[in-house]
């Protein structure tokens, strides 16, 4: 009885060892290659690895197919095959060291050489296939905390900089702000001849030994101030003779000059008037014409006054007689 | 601009010029405000300025009078009577000189006289046989340099002294 039970143990035993080997093959299994686990077929990716077991998954092989082989065995197999050849096929030579093999050469060189182009691919699919491994474990890979501390740090430098940019844009346009007394003294020098003026004009119109010089006041209205610059003016003054004569003048000007802070002109101008004399104790009324050129710069001090000096020439008639004359001129703009 | 054929140098460029009709003698006026007066012929012309209703002091019709003649005297024999003739009216002799008048011409004597505000000046020169004479008369100081003005333009003859 006793005996009996012993048998029995072991044939329990015998049975669990018997199912344990064969439930795997009769279930239809797949051995992770990272875990060296046996799942299911319906488990697609291993649990502890994310490998992906339909795809890189060793099938086990059927019943009666020989078993994958210990690492000792491999080792024995490794050391006997050269010799006896009779126990292991050409592709048991490598073992591969994730299934517990080793990585050392399991046969003479002469024998690789030997196996051909079949070694070789196997070689390939090896590299493939751990390459394979590798991507998709990478790419399996759930969560990296590495990675996000480092995608962190990259959005912090990110917006470090973005705002380090936004910063000198900032200080740039502050700097680039306009100075007022700048723009003012840009703006004086784009502007041009003023539009009215006040000056002394001097010229001449001799009598016999005397100068006559005639010096009065004469009002400028330049109504044009573009490169052509067209104006009117009035002239009153006195000419200094044995006895002073009044003479007053309105002119008609036109000419160019160049618009500027400085504006140089060249114009001509031509008036009618009176000049009024008192010849033996009365006054004699002449019609008096003058024409006439003057260059000129009209110099901007600020917005609001011009100062312009001019030099020129001018004929002044009255009926058939001239007089030939200089003149000079000084006035202030506004 | 225009045919303007002076030069305004010229201190008689806008004044009128008198000639006697024989070329005896020649000066400048202005008119307005000279004008002809009603006793002028042309070989003694008369100007006039300002010409009174009333004579003035019973001896001249206007505020100033500019007269001119030929005369068959002598210069020294009509300076003479001309002097005697002021002096009789009342006139003191101021000077009584050689002149030239504005265009060089020599030859010629300067009486200029006065009384209170009434100022005579007369100038002859000698021509031909005789003088011309040129009087001007006026009874205000305010145009006394424009007489002296006028009587220097005074020129005997056409050329000068003839």
């Amino acid at each position: 009885m006793k005996d009996l039970r012993i048998w029995w143990r072991w044939l329990m035993l015998v049975s669990f060892a018997a199912f344990m080997v064969a439930g795997p093959v009769a279930a239809g299994q797949r051995r992770c290659p990272v875990c060296n686990q046996f799942f299911d077929d319906s488990i697609e990716i291993c649990p502890n690895d994310g490998t992906d077991l339909k795809l890189l998954g060793e099938k086990v092989e059927p019943a009666g197919a020989p078993e994958p082989e210990t690492s000792d065995s491999a080792e024995k197999s490794a050391e006997t095959s050269p010799d006896n050849g009779e126990t292991n096929n050409e592709e048991r030579k490598y073992i591969r060291h994730d299934r517990g093999g080793k990585r050392k050469r399991t046969a003479p060189q002469e024998d690789e050489d030997a196996a051909g182009s079949g070694r070789s691919d196997r070689q390939r699919r090896l590299r493939d296939e751990r390459t394979g491994v590798a991507q998709v474990k990478k790419k399996e890979t759930p969560v990296d905390k590495n990675a996000v501390k480092d995608a962190a740090l990259r959005e912090e430098y990110r917006a470090n900089k973005e705002k380090a940019i936004q910063e000198a844009l900032a200080k740039k346009k502050t700097e680039a702000k306009p100075d007022p007394e700048l723009e003012r003294q840009k703006a004086l020098w784009k502007q041009t001849a003023p539009y009215m003026s006040i000056g002394g004009r001097f010229s001449w119109m001799g009598e016999a030994d005397k100068p006559g010089l005639v010096m009065g006041t004469e009002i400028d209205l330049n109504l044009l101030r573009t490169n052509v610059r067209v104006g009117l003016s009035s002239f009153i003054g006195v000419r200094h003779v044995s006895r002073n004569e009044l003479i007053f003048l309105e002119n008609v000007s036109i000419g160019v000059q160049k618009p500027w802070r400085f504006s140089p002109y060249l114009s001509g101008h031509i008036g009618i008037g009176t000049i009024i004399s008192q010849r033996f104790g009365e006054d004699i009324t002449n019609l008096v014409r003058a024409v006439g050129i003057d260059a000129g710069i009209d110099c901007r001090l600020n917005n609001a006054f011009v100062v312009t000096p001019s030099v020129g020439y001018v004929r002044y008639a009255i009926r058939d007689v001239a007089w030939d004359s200089l003149t000079l001129k000084i006035s202030l703009g506004f | 601009m225009c045919a303007c054929n002076q030069d305004g140098e010229d201190p008689f460029a806008l004044w009128q010029q008198y000639s006697h009709p024989d070329g005896a003698f020649r000066f400048n006026y202005m008119a307005p405000p000279f004008h002809i007066a009603a006793n002028s012929t042309d070989t003694h012309p008369v100007m006039v300025v300002d010409e009174y209703a009333a004579p003035s002091d019973g001896q001249l019709a206007a505020r100033i009078v500019v007269e001119a003649w030929v005369t068959e005297q002598t210069l020294g024999v009509i300076n003479a009577e001309r002097k005697a003739f002021w002096e009789a009216s009342g006139y003191r002799v101021l000077q009584n000189l050689r002149y030239v008048n504005y265009f060089g011409d020599t030859g010629g004597v300067l009486l200029q006289v006065e009384w209170e505000d009434h100022w005579a000046n007369e100038v002859f020169y000698p021509y031909g046989e005789g003088c011309v004479v040129l009087s001007a008369w006026t009874d205000e100081r305010g145009s006394r340099d424009d007489i002296l003005l006028l009587i220097s333009s005074f020129r005997p003859g056409h050329g000068g002294i003839e």
